[in-house]
This record gives C-alpha cells, structure tokens and sequence, in this order.
C-alpha cells in the first residue's frame, strides 16, 4: 500500500525533540522525518509521549530541545505558510457546543483566510459525504463524539493541506467510518500527502502506515518502513513487535490475576 | 457573553441574550419608575412640598443611578472574566490555525468592547430616557433643558460602566498575570468574590451617601474614595449645577479612566501570555490540590457515617454542587453576601441569619438544575428503585445539611455572644432552623426531577421572571421568619407549632411523592435521550471533585 514517496526534503522532520514538564521527562531524543506520500504510524502504551510529539509538530508547544523543520526550514521561521499547510484532527474534539457543525467550519476557513466562494462546495460536499448534511444546523453540543470528529476531520482537510496529524482520529467513529477514513487516508497518501498518524489501534496502524515509529517512555525504541520494524525485532507480527519494544509488560499474566482477583472476590 | 445556544459540555451559568438584556435593562427602569413619585410636580402639589432645584435635589437619584450601572457592568464582568483568556478548547481549535495569539487577544477584547457597549446600552437605555423626561416635566421654571440633562446622563453612566469593566479587567488581569498555576486561579477566585461583594455593596452605599452628599457641605470631600462620587461630579459639571465641592471631583473621573485603561492593557496584555504558555504546558493532574482535598475532607465529615447509599448520595450531591470554578464561585459568593448583609443588621435584626439561609439555598437550588449530564447520576436512580425516598428528599439532607454548617453554627456562636440569655437564643436558633427547613422543603418540593439530569438549565428560559420571584420570596421569608421568631420569643410553646410547619409540609411531599410512585408516574424516570457519552464528567468521590473523561 504504500504510496509514492519523494525521496527529496521531508515534508516534516522533527530534530532530537525533548520535553521536560518539571522534573518529568515527557519525549527524550526523537527524530524522524515525513516525506510526501508517507504515513508515520507511531506508537507506544499510554504516557510514552506521543500526544506531547503531537502538540510539539502542530505547534501547540514549544519543545524543550531540538527543533521541527517544515521542508527544510525551521516552523518557528514559517508561522504561516507551516499552518496554512497544517491539517489536524485531535485525540478529542473538543468544539465549542453552541456552534453549529457549518459554523465551525466556516469560523475554520474564515481564520485561514479562505474564500467563502471557494470553500462554500468544499464544505458543502464534505458534510454530505460525512453524512452530516441534515444536522450541519444544528448546535454541536448535541451532536454525538463521533458526529463532532467528523466536523473537526472536515475542517482539518477543507484546506487541502499537505501535511496532516490525525491524534487517534476513528475515536468515536463508527466501524462504516472508520473504514471509509481509513481507506481516504491510503488515498491522501497516494497523492501525496505527509501523515503523521498515531493511534492506540495496532490494527489500524498495521492497515494503514507506511512507516513506523515506535516510542517507549518518550523515548524512540524503533522505527522504519512496517517490514523494517518487523525483519529488526523479530516478531511474527505487530503485536509481538508492540509487546517487545514498547510495552513488555507479561499481558498473559497480568490477565490470570485479574481474573483470580475477580473470582475470588466474587466467590 | 450570552449564548443563545446550549453547550452541553459547559454546563455553565449561561442565560440567553434576550433575558440577560431584559435582566440588565430591568434594575434602571425600575429606579425611573419608583422615581415618579419624588418628582411628580401634580402629587409635590397635593402634598404641598416646596419646590426646590431639581438639578440639586435629584443628586441622590443620580448617585443611585450611577452605582448600579457601575454595580451591573462590573459584576457582569467579573462573570464573565473567563472569556477574555483562552481556555483548553480555544487553544484545542484555534492554536494550530495560522493565527498568531495576538490576534486572538485582539479579537476578544473587540468582542468584550462591543459587549460592554451593548451591556451598558441595556442598562442605561430606559434611565437615559426617563429619568431626564421625569425631572424636565416637574422643573415648573423650565430651565432644564431635556436634551442636555439625558446628554450629561447618557455620558456619565457611560463612564460610569466603562469605569467598572476597566477595574475589573485590571484587576484581574493583574491577579492573574502576577501569580502562576495554581496560586493563579486562587488569587483569581479571591479577586472575584472581592469584586463580587463590592460592587454588590455600592448600591446600598449609595442609596445611604446619596442624601449625604445632597444636603451635608463637606460631605463629598469626605467622601472622595468613594468612586460614585466622582462621577456624580461629572454628572454636576455637565449639567453646570450642584455643590462646587462635588463637581470638583470630576477630574477624578478622566485620570482613573486613564489610569485603569493602561493598567488593563498592560495587565491583560501579561495575564493572557501567562495562560496562552500555561495552558500549553498543562498536564493532566490527577487530583485537586491539599486546598481542595481540605474543602471536601472537611465536608465529608457532615456526611452519614457509615457508609452506604446516603453516604454515597451525599458524597456525590456535595462534589457535583461543586464540581467547577463558576458553582463555587456562585455559592461562596452568595454564602459571602448573605452573612455581610446579615452579620451588619444582627445586632438590631434577630433574624438575620434567613438572609444568608435564603441566599445560600437559592444558590443551591440553581446549583442543582445546571446541568452535568454526571455519570453518576446512578446513585440517584438507585433511589428510584430501592427506596423509599425520592431524590428531592436526598437533595434536601444535603441543603439542610449545608445549611446547619454555614448559617445556623456559625449564627449560634454570633446570638451565645450578642443576645441575651441561652433560653432565648436556643429558641431564635430553633424557629429560624425550623423557618429556614420549611424553606428548603418548599424549594426543592418536585418529587420527579433529579439533579444535574437537565438537559437545559430551567432558568434560562424565564431568567427576569425568576429573579423577580426571588426577590418576592426573600422579603416575604425574612420577613415572616423575623414576624414568627418574635411571635416565639413572646409566646414560647409556640415554638412546637413553628417546629411542626417543616414536619407536615415533608409529610404532604412524601405522601405526593408515594402517591405518584405507585401510580408508576412516568415522571419519576428519568429519561437519559440527550445523554452524550462524549462529555462525560467523572466525579473521583476519594479525593479529586472532578475529572474529564
């Protein structure tokens, strides 16, 4: 599935980011570049630093060290041609409840400087596609999670962006969804675009990435192409992968004590 | 500021904009209204009253005027304070768009501008129109000129607002760009309630320093701290009448105006760099700090012993009424007023604790219907099936039981010192406990609804007409409670009949309530159709009041 891949300067690179909150050390060391067509699958158990890489190459954060380079060229040196090229779905989709779906994205388009005549279709399209033409007047507050991930995934892509980061995007979304987006991605990816995808579903990521960066308490444990990983480790599969680099907890033996935990207490 | 639109996850003290406006125009229109019998020149006539300056007689109205413009804008303000600075969901949305923070800053303050303007139009509309039209009609000499007198009006409340919104914003902005983290948010809360109380207070400042400042030479230089006062000398000097010592202080107006207007830019300016940084660098903390674990360790200790589903009632009912910054603010705020009020009129008022008692359980009632959507909730479903009690009477323990807490301890401790003898003192305590339960039995009396389920808060819809009605019921409260305690102290088994009031009105609830279970009252189950699984609040009952989902 991989698509085309420009060898060339990365859409993306991030340098040796780290990020300390306090005394806590959140991200230590990574690197990795995007080219164009590829999709960075990254994974890694909870608190391995993966939404704080997500914050730091939106630009929601500064990094303690090292530094994000966007084709080349460092983003703090790009505010806006970065963001105007930025498309991001985040973990949970927190809008503002008394906007309607059509407000939100049109609040997007206007802070991006985009022309009403142009986007209005866009727009237009997207919402019947993501079937939501009906409740698109209706106030997102009432609108279910998986309703509002599929604003904020409208709203992430009405731009046309060239690099996307989608933070566990198919949370709420329903399996018809889920499917549809997954295969979209493959498809942005064939024409060109630079994803960053992370994403707590090893099935996802195994359908979906073309490379993989794997992160263990903020640190990078692998990373490479799906096959690289794969042929390195060892393991029959991305599972065994997972469990080996970046969770090795016994998950075998932790499941029998829950379950004599359960049944004892029970009987 | 007045969102017309639900927001399910905020669960926020919002009303719509068309009641708030009505709410804002309502207090000036009022003053017009009751002003009509002081300046009516056909009752002046009939009650054979000298005629006098109007321009000099009206100064205490026009000090009552300015102090609740500056009191409405100011406490709106501080309300709605939060708006001004960006949250978690601002910089969700809008913090990797190709917006510079600036621009957002910028933004905001256009929209808190245009606000204030629209705000102090609402106030002052009825005021600017009616209070000149009211005062020309009754000037028999016709020398005040109707054009210039809603001129100087419309002008001075104008400032007046401005003056108000200005000190809010630079107070809270330096409150919040001095402190960092959590010192930040205490700070804040303190600054509020402050600003609360004392913008709360300048009317009934005013309405006692009006008739001072009017007829006392050398009043308003003694009173120059106090800012109404100022703009009552503005007010004089536009219309180019009244005491020479009052217009004298309207210098005072432009140089705090300009004092405050950079002391906001430069404090905004910091406060919202500070959370701009501080919201990026949050990290999800995993429970309240030891102020918070204080607050509810200390309130656990009122709840039944003994665990089970009471105490789990209780537990739960407590850190829902308290689960965010605007509900605490709202009943400490409200607990903060009524014992001011209260503890200034003890000594001559023996049943000054119905007043921080009414408030606070008025508080508690608005606390209740803000809806939460909590998962929770199944504590109190629980009831609906197991026992025999109804959720209202679970909501009632807890409102008695902060009540006790809040009023009737501390109020014990105020009467043992102030008033005379044990005997008399346990009787006031033991009718205005029993007026005050009477109250709660009476608020929370609707067997169906169970708190924080509301998918939109009631009050939104008839917000005037609410308040309205609490202003009613606090003075018929207070005043049969103080009639009743007075009837107790001269007739002493009396006291059984106050004590049975509560009794037989919680007798008449619970035979409602199982009248209406047996008959399988479809009101009695709650329906869960605008349950949004998205925006679930999860509330820890160990330690932390609440946690995101």
């Amino acid at each position: 599935m991989n698509g085309s891949v420009d060898a060339g300067v990365p859409v993306l690179s991030a340098q040796r980011l780290g990020k300390e909150y306090g005394a806590r050390t959140a991200v230590r060391d990574v690197s990795f570049d995007i080219h164009a067509g590829q999709v960075l699958g990254v994974l890694g158990p909870n608190g391995a630093g993966k939404s704080t890489i997500v914050r730091i190459i939106t630009g929601l954060l500064d990094p303690s060290r090292g530094g994000v380079l966007f084709r080349g060229v460092p983003v703090a040196e790009q505010f806006e041609p970065f963001r105007q090229s930025l498309g991001y779905v985040p973990e949970q989709a927190d809008v503002y409840g008394f906007l309607t779906g059509w407000e939100y994205v049109e609040m997007i388009c206007t802070l991006r400087g985009l022309d009403r005549r142009d986007y209005r279709q866009r727009a237009l399209t997207l919402f019947d596609n993501f079937q939501l033409a009906e409740a698109r007047n209706q106030p997102m507050g009432a609108y279910s999670k998986g309703m509002r991930q599929r604003v904020v995934l409208i709203a992430a892509l009405i731009h046309n962006p060239a690099f996307l980061v989608l933070d566990e995007p198919f949370s709420g979304l329903d399996v018809t969804s889920i499917l549809v987006f997954r295969r979209l991605i493959e498809l942005l990816a064939a024409r060109g675009k630079a994803i960053f995808f992370s994403s707590p579903s090893l099935e996802h990521l195994e359908q979906v990435s073309t490379h993989l960066l794997v992160l263990r308490s903020g640190s990078v444990v692998a990373s490479g192409t799906k096959d690289e990983v794969r042929m390195k480790h060892g393991g029959a599969s991305l599972t065994e992968n997972f469990q080996q680099l970046a969770d090795p907890s016994d998950t075998e033996a932790i499941a029998r004590w829950i379950m004599e935990a359960t049944i004892a207490g029970g009987s | 500021m007045a969102r017309a639109g639900g927001d399910n996850t905020a669960g926020d003290l919002e009303v719509g904009a068309g009641p708030l406006l009505g709410l804002l125009a309502a207090p000036g229109a009022f003053q017009c209204f009751l002003s009509i019998d002081k300046y009516s020149s056909l009752l002046n006539w009939l009650r054979a009253r000298p005629s006098e300056d109007l321009i000099v007689a009206s100064i205490p109205d026009k000090l009552l005027f300015i102090a609740v413009s500056m009191s409405i804008t100011g406490i709106v303000a501080v309300l709605k304070w939060e708006r001004i600075l960006p949250d978690a969901r601002d910089y969700a949305n809008l913090g990797w768009l190709p917006v510079r923070p600036r621009t957002i800053l910028a933004a905001n303050v256009v929209a808190i501008a245009a606000a204030a303007v629209v705000v102090n139009l609402a106030i002052n509309a009825f005021s600017s129109l009616l209070f000149p039209l009211f005062v020309v009609a009754a000037d028999p000499s016709g020398s005040v000129g109707m054009g210039e007198f809603a001129a100087a009006h419309a002008v001075t409340m104008s400032l007046a607002s401005l003056f108000a919104l200005l000190l809010v914003l630079a107070t809270m902005g330096a409150a919040t760009g001095v402190f960092q983290g959590r010192t930040a948010d205490r700070a804040s809360m303190v600054v509020r309630v402050a600003l609360l109380a004392g913008f709360i207070l300048l009317v009934p400042a005013a309405v006692n320093l009006g008739p001072a400042v009017r007829s006392i030479p050398g009043a308003a230089a003694k009173l120059e701290w106090f800012a109404p006062v100022w703009f009552l000398g503005l007010y004089q000097q536009l219309q180019g009448r009244g005491p020479a010592a009052v217009a004298s202080l309207a210098s005072l107006v432009w140089q705090s105006i300009t004092a405050l207007l950079a002391l906001a830019t430069i404090a905004c300016g910091l406060s919202y760099r500070r959370r701009y940084r501080a919201v990026a660098e949050t990290v999800p903390q995993d429970g309240r700090v030891s102020v918070d674990r204080l607050i509810f360790g200390a309130l656990d200790l009122i709840t039944p012993r003994g665990g089970g589903l009471d105490r789990a009632i209780a537990n739960f009912t407590i850190r829902g009424l308290l689960r965010t910054d605007s509900q605490r603010l709202l009943l400490f705020a409200t607990l903060g007023l009524g014992w001011l009020i209260a503890l200034q009129a003890v000594g001559t008022f023996r049943a000054a604790p119905l007043i921080p008692a009414y408030l606070l359980v008025a508080a508690l009632q608005i606390g209740f219907h803000l809806p939460a959507t909590l998962p929770a909730n199944w504590i109190f479903r629980l009831l609906l099936v197991r026992s025999r009690t109804s959720a209202s009477d679970a909501a009632m323990r807890v409102v008695f039981t902060l009540v006790v807490l809040f009023i009737f301890l501390p109020a014990s401790v105020v009467y043992l010192k102030i008033h005379d003898g044990l005997g008399a003192t346990l009787l006031t305590l033991l009718c205005l406990l029993s007026v005050s339960t009477l109250h709660i039995q009476i608020a929370f009396r609707r067997a169906a609804r169970i708190p924080f389920t509301c998918a939109f808060p009631p009050f939104r819809q008839d917000f005037p007409v609410k308040c309205l009605l609490h202003a009613v019921g606090f003075a018929v409260f207070v005043s049969l409670g103080s009639k009743a305690n007075a009837w107790v102290l001269a007739h002493p088994p009396g006291i059984l009949f106050v004590l049975a009031l509560p009794v037989a009105m919680w007798l008449w609830n619970r035979t409602r309530y199982m009248k209406a279970r047996s008959s399988e009252d479809p009101d009695l189950c709650i329906q869960f159709e605008h349950f949004d699984h998205g925006s679930l609040q999860l509330t820890n009952l160990t330690s932390a009041p609440v946690k995101k989902a």
